[in-house]
């Protein structure tokens, strides 16, 4: 059994009851620092045993915008789409299979990302199109972004946090 | 499975980039000299290493050496302290006592000193300029000596007369990262809402005619230059620093690119206006002086009237009105501005810019701010890896702006 979630709390209590009081007081920046490496490590204890899921959720969002891609572009509109098919078909395995590890879940993200991307920028695309494809782009970005914003809103950036689903919701 | 056979692009190339990288980005993304040279620089140097933290003796005799190359008189330097509050310079404070003719003469500075890479890469020759230039038309620190590439200092710098205030009351518990979304409580709101919005139609309406500029480049009214520079600014950073692709990225560029606005009037734009870049005297409630200029330029006041009205910047009030930089609502905001400085607020350059703005600060907390924290080029990579929750909300705030203009 892993034990990183007990480690990190530990490592925020050294730095709180240990290593601040020896904090040269005339240094802002480590007194400035210290807190922030605290509240970073106490965000990762709450997020550690979660990445998982977050890689498995965010690739199974590009999967949607790639699969909606593929359904607005004609087939030969662009030499990506070959690509982002195939990419469509090992991701959805990858997703599905229980021994996908979280790197590589990252990894299928990152390159689905990569190839939505090659698509959008393709110059040679008719207007009408582009248009069908930004749309859609924006439309199927938003659970993902809605997710990030409730990953992220520790950090205390949200003007009005309560308005946000809590991660489990997603995941 | 395994890894190998996942087709990724390498975006690892940017870690050291080489010269053909570098050209065939300039040449794609053409924007203002000095912005092209600044951007230079930093793909330049990247690959020489991280930051390395100095001491405060190492950090004096930097200034000492300078001092001595631009004073031409007897000089010391005293009470040498660090300061913080900035994300992107090492900022340190010190007395500067001279003698000139009469007897000697004290004064409190500051240098502020770019780290090795920073989230945006920014030129301290055109901050000089611009402070300089304002002098007298907004409360700004008084400009004293730059070292326009780092002859002195290991990077470049800048020495400024000290300001005393404050950017947040003393007993608030918000705005605790530069200043976003401060809540400066009734009464001081309402006392600063003035003057913040007096201080900007004086920069927007600021006489250029007799300005002489170095480092800045006045765009043609008439023409798109003043947007497209921005935009191919934003773009190439972008394209230098990611780790990987965000498809919203690429339809908000597309979108830009196709509505790109035209300029009506140049005004000097501060660039990052907003709650937690001016000083304040607490007692007084007067504004002593506007900081951080280094995304100041010559262009569209849209540009900056977007950029204010950012929603990480603000807050609700206790009416559940959205308050500008915690200040003014937003409505009140455009009006009182009209009124001030007798030019129009153009809707549409309104949106047009807050995509821009909000494009441009998810290119620095997604991109620029995981390369540096990457390769450990800040004083403050710890910081830099937090704002990642600010890429967050600045995205989403794109992709609404987006849906409602496709």
């Amino acid at each position: 059994m892993d034990h990183s979630r007990n480690t990190l709390g530990a490592l925020r209590k050294s730095l709180l009851d240990a290593v601040a009081p020896a904090v040269d007081q005339s240094d802002p920046l480590a007194c400035e620092q210290l807190p922030l490496v605290v509240d970073y490590l106490e965000f990762l204890r709450t997020r550690i045993y979660r990445i998982h899921e977050r890689s498995r959720f965010e690739l199974g969002e590009y999967l949607r915008m790639a699969e909606g891609l593929l359904m607005r572009l004609s087939p030969s509109a662009t030499a990506a789409t070959g690509t982002l098919a195939k990419q469509i078909d090992a991701g959805r395995t990858a997703r599905e299979s229980a021994s996908t590890g979280t790197n590589e879940l990252m990894q299928w993200g990152t390159a689905l990302a990569a190839t939505v991307s090659t698509v959008l920028q393709d110059e040679s695309l008719p207007d009408d199109a582009r248009h069908a494809l930004s749309r859609w782009v924006v439309e199927s970005s938003r659970p993902l972004l809605d997710f990030q914003r409730s990953w992220y809103a520790p950090f205390g950036f949200e003007a009005d946090r309560g308005r946000l689903r809590s991660i489990d919701e997603y995941l | 499975m395994t890894s190998a056979i996942l087709p990724l692009s390498d975006r690892d190339w940017a870690d050291d980039p080489t010269d053909a990288h570098i050209e065939h980005l300039r040449a794609l993304y053409p924007t203002e000299p000095e912005v092209d040279r600044t951007l230079t620089r930093k793909l330049k140097r990247r690959a020489l290493g991280p930051y390395r933290r100095m001491g405060l003796d190492e950090f004096v005799r930097c200034v000492e050496s300078f001092l001595s190359a631009r004073i031409d008189a007897p000089f010391r330097v005293s009470d040498a302290r660090w300061f913080t509050g900035g994300v992107s310079k090492v900022q340190m404070g010190f007395t500067l006592h001279r003698k000139h003719s009469g007897p000697w003469v004290s004064e409190r500075m500051v240098v502020r000193m770019d780290p090795a890479e920073e989230s945006n890469a920014t030129s301290r020759l055109r901050e000089f300029e611009l402070v300089g230039a304002v002098q007298g038309t907004v409360p700004v620190p008084r400009p004293h000596f730059i070292d326009v590439d780092g002859e002195f200092f290991p990077e470049p710098a800048l020495i400024y007369s000290y300001v005393s205030g404050v950017t947040k009351p003393s007993a608030t518990t918000t705005g605790k990262i530069s200043g976003l979304g401060t809540n400066f409580g009734t009464g001081t709101r309402e006392a600063l809402a003035d003057q913040f919005l007096s201080y900007l139609a004086a920069l927007h309406t600021f006489d250029l005619s007799a300005a002489t500029f170095t480092s800045l480049t006045r765009p043609r009214i008439g023409t798109v230059d003043a947007a497209l520079w921005l935009l191919n600014q934003a773009r190439r950073t972008w394209e230098e620093d990611r780790a990987g692709d965000l498809p919203l990225m690429d339809v908000a560029e597309q979108w830009m690119r196709h509505h790109l606005p035209v300029l009506d009037h140049v005004g000097i734009v501060h660039g990052d206006y907003r709650s937690g870049n001016f000083l304040y005297d607490e007692s007084t409630l007067e504004i002593t002086a506007w900081l951080d200029w280094e995304r100041g330029h010559l262009g569209d006041r849209h540009r900056d009237l977007a950029w204010t009205t950012q929603s990480t910047f603000g807050h609700y009030d206790e009416d559940g009105r959205y308050l500008v930089c915690g200040l003014i609502p937003e409505d009140d905001f455009y009006r009182r501005y009209e009124q001030a400085t007798g030019l129009a607020v153009d809707p549409e350059k309104i949106t047009f810019y807050k995509i821009l703005n909000a494009y441009q600060i998810v290119v620095s907390t997604l991109a620029s701010a995981h390369r540096v924290a990457k390769l450990g080029k800040s004083h403050q990579d710890v910081v830099l890896c937090r704002v990642k929750g600010m890429a967050a909300v600045a995205a989403d705030e794109l992709n609404t702006l987006l849906s409602e203009v496709l």
